[in-house]
């Protein structure tokens, strides 16, 4: 126990002060600080070009439309031009944002650069044309404006609500589940680079230990499976503070900046800090990244050089990467059975379940059973990993074959 | 105490490296290992520090089988290697501490062992900023870092300057006069020569000999004097071939070094070659028996073809 404390503190030490282990960390920590606060700053912004007042400037060759009517549709400030050419100069020259020619069943937009604005704008213009046809259709008819407004307000209300396995109503509103999905997009991004750089820099440390000849000193000194036990797990805490870090930040972030008040598509960010969410994150990512990080010590051990390591390392990449894209996918359909089975697959479990979690559909049991299940497969992939590690630690030269692995077990 | 291999085997694959090896080597003395590239060398070394187990037979310490968990083993292998971006300071309480070592005490070891190797100042430099021979240095106060009761060292001398060479046999001898069982292997038979009582030649994975240097020696044949007159050794050698006494005692004789070589007919003509140099009017400044070096010994032992 002594020997795997004393490598856990030297791997977790020289792994902390990488240059690369603070670049990430610092990068991440700002990444959880400025994520939930992009709504609000989105918001803000977009507050700001209010201020601003942005202005439209309106040829009417109809003659039915005033500034009045006009600024209701498009939310913005009208100037009512008698000249076309004046309108485009205005643009041109800043002082408006549009320049509108109407005609009875016709429409010009004049902008001096395109975006999806623009395209909303015309939908806007559409739609406000559409209503003036049809309200004056109706008033040809003889209807009065209050049963106009009858007939075509008219706009029910809506939400939907998610039942968790037990019944309960998990979220009430599309904003959660979005808000959800978001989590479950951003932490799966999380868990799946977590694995890969930490997995890599398992690989890269043993492969080194052994093209420096370390490996021999080291194996005289300590046990092998001792060893490996302190380098993974060394490895796995430096991450795992890696993470907490993460998730102080992002909880900092989201009580402070998290929700966005009033109505739109911001309006459904709710990004508040679930602790919940977070302690399976880390839960999750945990046991997930001791599964791999044994896998890869037990393969990269077999191997004395970097290039002959990449191809070893294809296997668990193959794993990791099937479960980050079995999670990305199944979010369409989160309640579907295969979603289910998959989720409880040790492999997978950190990126499936994790994402069940995120929306709501993974019961406590199903929580518990996937927990006992990785940390099952975390004893067996040590016990055979140790087994290998310690044959491998010492093959140089050539790729070992199957059968030189399988010779391990014996 | 001692240290004893007896009948050990070991192949790998089809290949057998170590056919019956059985030697002995004694606390409080060093004994050196001596062999061709891949004669087995390290493979022994390897057996005997646990790092491979052998295909049968078996390594005794004291009559009893090692407990590899209760002694103390210094290892310095033939493949030198250690963290180059590591600081040597940090490395050396690394090892010490997996070794079984208090932070207090691998510290004090460590900073001592680097004073006698006079490389106190590389504590807090990162490893690859050091020379090949500092290095090798850093590796070897490792071996001898936890004050082990046996300490292996394969190729201890090679790479190293006489001066880094000298400090190293210091090092070395002063664990021979601590009582430590001391085995390293080494292709420099005059280090071998200086301070090991005791060496083994293994080839193609035999042992081909097995003793104390004296009495190896001892079994070749002692016919040869060298001779070292005060005055010019060609004069010298034509003043014994007019002795009348001389083609009784010498079969042959030549000029080498300054110094004058006699093959005898037989060993006990050393005595009527003496007599006769006491009763010559030119001077002798020494008169000594020539034997074989180790390393004629190693050639004609090991040279056959591997």
């Amino acid at each position: 126990m002594r020997q795997i404390l004393t490598v856990l503190r030297f791997e977790f030490m020289t792994f902390a002060r990488s240059g690369a282990f603070i670049g990430i960390t610092i990068f991440m920590v700002l990444l959880a600080l400025i994520g939930p606060a992009v709504p609000r700053a989105i918001r803000f912004i977009g507050d700001l070009n209010i201020a601003s007042e942005r202005r439209i400037a309106v040829v009417d060759h109809t003659g039915r439309f005033n500034a009045e009517t006009i600024s209701g549709h498009v939310s913005l400030a009208v100037g009512m031009f008698g000249d076309l050419d004046a309108a485009r100069a205005a643009v041109v020259e800043g002082d408006y944002h549009y320049a509108l020619s109407l005609r009875e069943d016709h429409f010009t937009l004049y902008v001096t650069a395109m975006g999806i604005g623009v395209m909303n704008m015309e939908g806007s213009i559409t739609s406000m044309l559409r209503n003036h046809h049809r309200f004056e259709a109706y008033a040809a008819l003889g209807i009065d404006a209050d049963t106009q407004y009858a007939i075509s307000g008219f706009f029910p209300s809506s939400e939907i609500m998610n039942l968790s396995p037990a019944g309960d109503v998990v979220e009430d509103t599309a904003g959660g589940f979005l808000t959800n999905m978001i989590f479950s997009y951003v932490l799966s991004f999380v868990l799946y680079f977590g694995l890969l750089a930490g997995g890599s820099y398992i690989v890269t440390t043993v492969v080194r230990e052994k093209s420096t000849k370390t490996m021999e000193l080291l194996i005289t000194s300590c046990k092998a499976g001792h060893l490996m036990n302190g380098k993974v797990l060394g490895v796995s805490a430096a991450i795992l503070v890696q993470l907490a870090m993460m998730v102080g930040a992002a909880a900092f972030s989201m009580t402070l900046f998290g929700g966005v008040e009033g109505e739109g598509f911001l309006g459904m960010f709710n990004l508040s800090f679930d602790p919940y969410i977070m302690s399976m994150l880390v839960v999750f990512f945990f046991l997930g990244f001791l599964i791999y990080a044994y896998i890869y010590a037990a393969m990269s051990s077999t191997v004395s050089r970097m290039e002959d390591a990449n191809s070893f390392q294809t296997l668990p990449m193959m794993l990791v990467m099937g479960g980050f894209f079995m999670a990305i996918f199944g979010m369409t359909n989160p309640g579907a059975a295969w979603i289910s089975v998959v989720s409880h697959i040790p492999f997978f479990a950190p990126f499936v379940m994790f994402m069940r979690i995120c929306l709501g559909t993974a019961a406590v049991w199903e929580v518990v059973l996937s927990i006992a299940m990785q940390i099952s497969m975390i004893m067996i992939v040590a016990w055979l990993g140790g087994r290998i590690y310690r044959m491998g630690t010492l093959m140089y030269g050539n790729k070992p074959r199957i059968r030189d692995l399988l010779s391990a077990f014996r | 105490m001692e240290l004893s291999l007896q009948h050990i085997c070991k192949s790998f694959g089809k290949k057998e490296v170590l056919k019956n090896i059985s030697f002995t080597v004694k606390a409080g003395q060093a004994m050196g290992y001596l062999g061709r590239n891949g004669a087995g060398k390290t493979t022994t070394l390897r057996i005997l520090s646990d790092i491979f187990r052998a295909d049968s037979g078996r390594v005794l310490l004291g009559g009893a089988p090692i407990n590899h968990n209760q002694i103390r083993m210094g290892y310095l292998p033939e493949e030198r290697g250690l963290y180059p971006k590591s600081k040597v300071g940090e490395q050396m309480m690394y090892i010490g501490r997996l070794r079984g070592m208090d932070a207090r005490s691998a510290r004090k070891s460590a900073t001592a062992l680097l004073e006698e190797l006079e490389a106190s100042e590389y504590w807090a430099r990162k490893l690859e900023t050091l020379s090949k021979g500092n290095q090798q240095k850093i590796q070897l106060a490792i071996a001898v870092l936890h004050d082990p009761d046996i300490v292996i060292l394969d190729e201890p001398f090679s790479g190293l300057d006489p001066v880094n060479a000298a400090m190293l046999k210091r090092l070395i001898v002063k664990q021979v006069e601590k009582g430590k069982i001391v085995l390293f292997s080494s292709h420099q038979m005059p280090y071998v020569e200086e301070f090991c009582e005791h060496i083994c030649i293994i080839n193609q994975g035999e042992i081909v000999l097995d003793g104390k240097i004296r009495e190896i020696k001892k079994t070749y044949p002692r016919d040869k004097v060298a001779v070292w007159p005060e005055g010019d050794a060609q004069d010298f050698l034509r003043a014994l071939e007019a002795e009348s006494v001389w083609p009784n005692i010498a079969a042959s004789a030549s000029v080498q070094n300054d110094g004058i070589v006699i093959t005898m007919n037989r060993e006990q003509d050393k005595k009527p070659l003496l007599q006769m140099l006491a009763a010559m009017t030119l001077g002798v400044d020494r008169v000594q028996v020539v034997e074989p070096t180790l390393e004629d010994i190693f050639v004609e032992k090991a040279g056959s073809a591997v």
